[in-house]
């Protein structure tokens, strides 16, 4: 493995993604190092924390009179929520499910690392999706971001799992294609690709092959 | 239900992602001059300001399900998203000219707010940053501008672009001292 001049050159990179500069190929390039380089991940949440924080420097300034009062005649329930969470019984199982989700620390940590190296492209994922294969088992992440060119990002996290996933995606129109190849070793494993369709035209995600059982993400 | 003022941030995204106008109210008025105050120093005009502090709100209500605090403060949270509509706005009215240089003495400067919870540890750093080096750094960061856009305005090769955006981030980064970020 050509691991430390993979990392030099990566390295090189890694600011440029911090600071939403990078081009498309090498923001790819760089998740796919990403994948299989614990030091360039922490060294990517290094950086892109710092560009972060440089917006908090910004200098406080009262807004004109009447800004508060403006918005809040701007606001609508936000419907589906409110259907899905009605009132006091929404806090209820909300409190539950908070408490459902510290209790499950280990499986929270487990994908922690995978959604912030996606978070820190510094686009927001226009949606997330569990990878799953037919018995339910969890395999991984899907992230779809938009922008131009729109790309999805993919994070194989599944035991045992080794080898080469061949990734295809259907769109909405039913058609299915290949769009490439994730390599995974030691259980582990990313990938992103820039897409020539629209985002919101992905219907799914499939990766099947011989690293493991076949895995699929939903976006309908 | 009112908010005491002793309601974490957090608190109050949950409050909002269940739809409870108070809790947006409470939120609003404990960010609204960090919002109106970053928007207006990247678009540079009262008026556009206003509308991106608005819209950072807005967007901020419809999407607090969708906050994750392992991800980032709530504060770096809803200052990204105003940064990136602040972006949008410039970039559609191409007449307003970008000014690095008013930014990046903001940036630099103390805040005599008791209240502010920013990082003093990287104002240090963007103080003692050369200023070839911060102003793309800021441009890049705050404007959304592409290594080439910052080579145009600078009047720079677009490889020095690129270096000077590299070494500032990275010396900044040396600001924040530990390797585990």
């Amino acid at each position: 493995m050509d691991d430390r001049s993979g990392c030099a050159e990566i390295g090189e990179l890694l600011p440029d993604v911090a600071a939403g500069v990078a081009a498309g190929d090498e923001r790819a390039r760089v998740f796919a190092h990403l994948g299989g380089c614990p030091a360039c991940r922490r060294e990517l949440a290094a950086l892109s924390h710092v560009a972060d924080e440089l917006l908090t420097l910004a200098p406080a300034v009262t807004p004109p009179a009447g800004f508060a009062a403006s918005l809040m005649r701007r606001l609508a329930p936000p419907p589906r929520r409110r259907r899905w969470w009605p009132g006091r019984a929404a806090r209820v199982a909300l409190t539950v499910l908070l408490a459902a989700v510290a209790g499950s620390g280990a499986t929270m940590r487990a994908t922690a690392d995978d959604r912030r190296e996606a978070h820190h492209c510094r686009e927001r994922p226009l949606a997330e999706r569990a990878l799953a294969a037919a018995d339910g088992t969890a395999g991984g992440r899907a992230f779809g971001y938009g922008g131009s060119p729109p790309w999805l990002f993919l994070t194989v996290a599944l035991p045992a799992a080794g080898g080469v996933y061949d990734v295809h995606l259907v769109t909405r129109d039913g058609r299915s294609r290949a769009i490439g190849a994730v390599p995974v070793s030691a259980g582990g494993g990313s990938w992103g690709v820039a897409l020539d369709v629209p985002f919101d035209q992905v219907a799914e995600v499939r990766l099947a092959g011989s690293a493991g059982p076949p895995l699929a993400a939903a976006f309908g | 239900m009112t908010f005491a003022v002793a309601l974490s941030d957090e608190s109050l995204i949950v409050g909002m992602a269940l739809g409870d106008t108070d809790a947006m109210a409470a939120f609003v008025r404990r960010f609204q001059a960090r919002v109106f105050g970053l928007a207006l120093s990247v678009v540079g005009d009262p008026g556009l300001a206003e509308e991106v502090a608005q819209d950072a709100f807005m967007r901020a209500w419809r999407h607090a399900g969708d906050y994750d605090p392992r991800r980032a403060r709530v504060v770096t949270w809803l200052l990204t998203i105003t940064r990136n509509l602040a972006v949008d706005a410039i970039r559609l009215r191409r007449d307003r000219p970008v000014d690095p240089q008013r930014l990046l003495v903001a940036l630099r400067e103390e805040m005599d707010d008791p209240g502010y919870d920013g990082a003093e540890w990287l104002r240090a750093g963007l103080r003692e940053l050369p200023t070839d080096q911060a102003r793309p750094v800021v441009l890049a960061v705050a404007y959304g501008w592409t290594a080439k856009e910052i080579a145009e305005l600078e009047g720079i090769p677009l490889g020095t672009a690129k270096t000077r955006i590299r070494r500032g981030l990275a010396r900044l980064r040396q600001a924040l001292g530990v390797t585990d970020g």
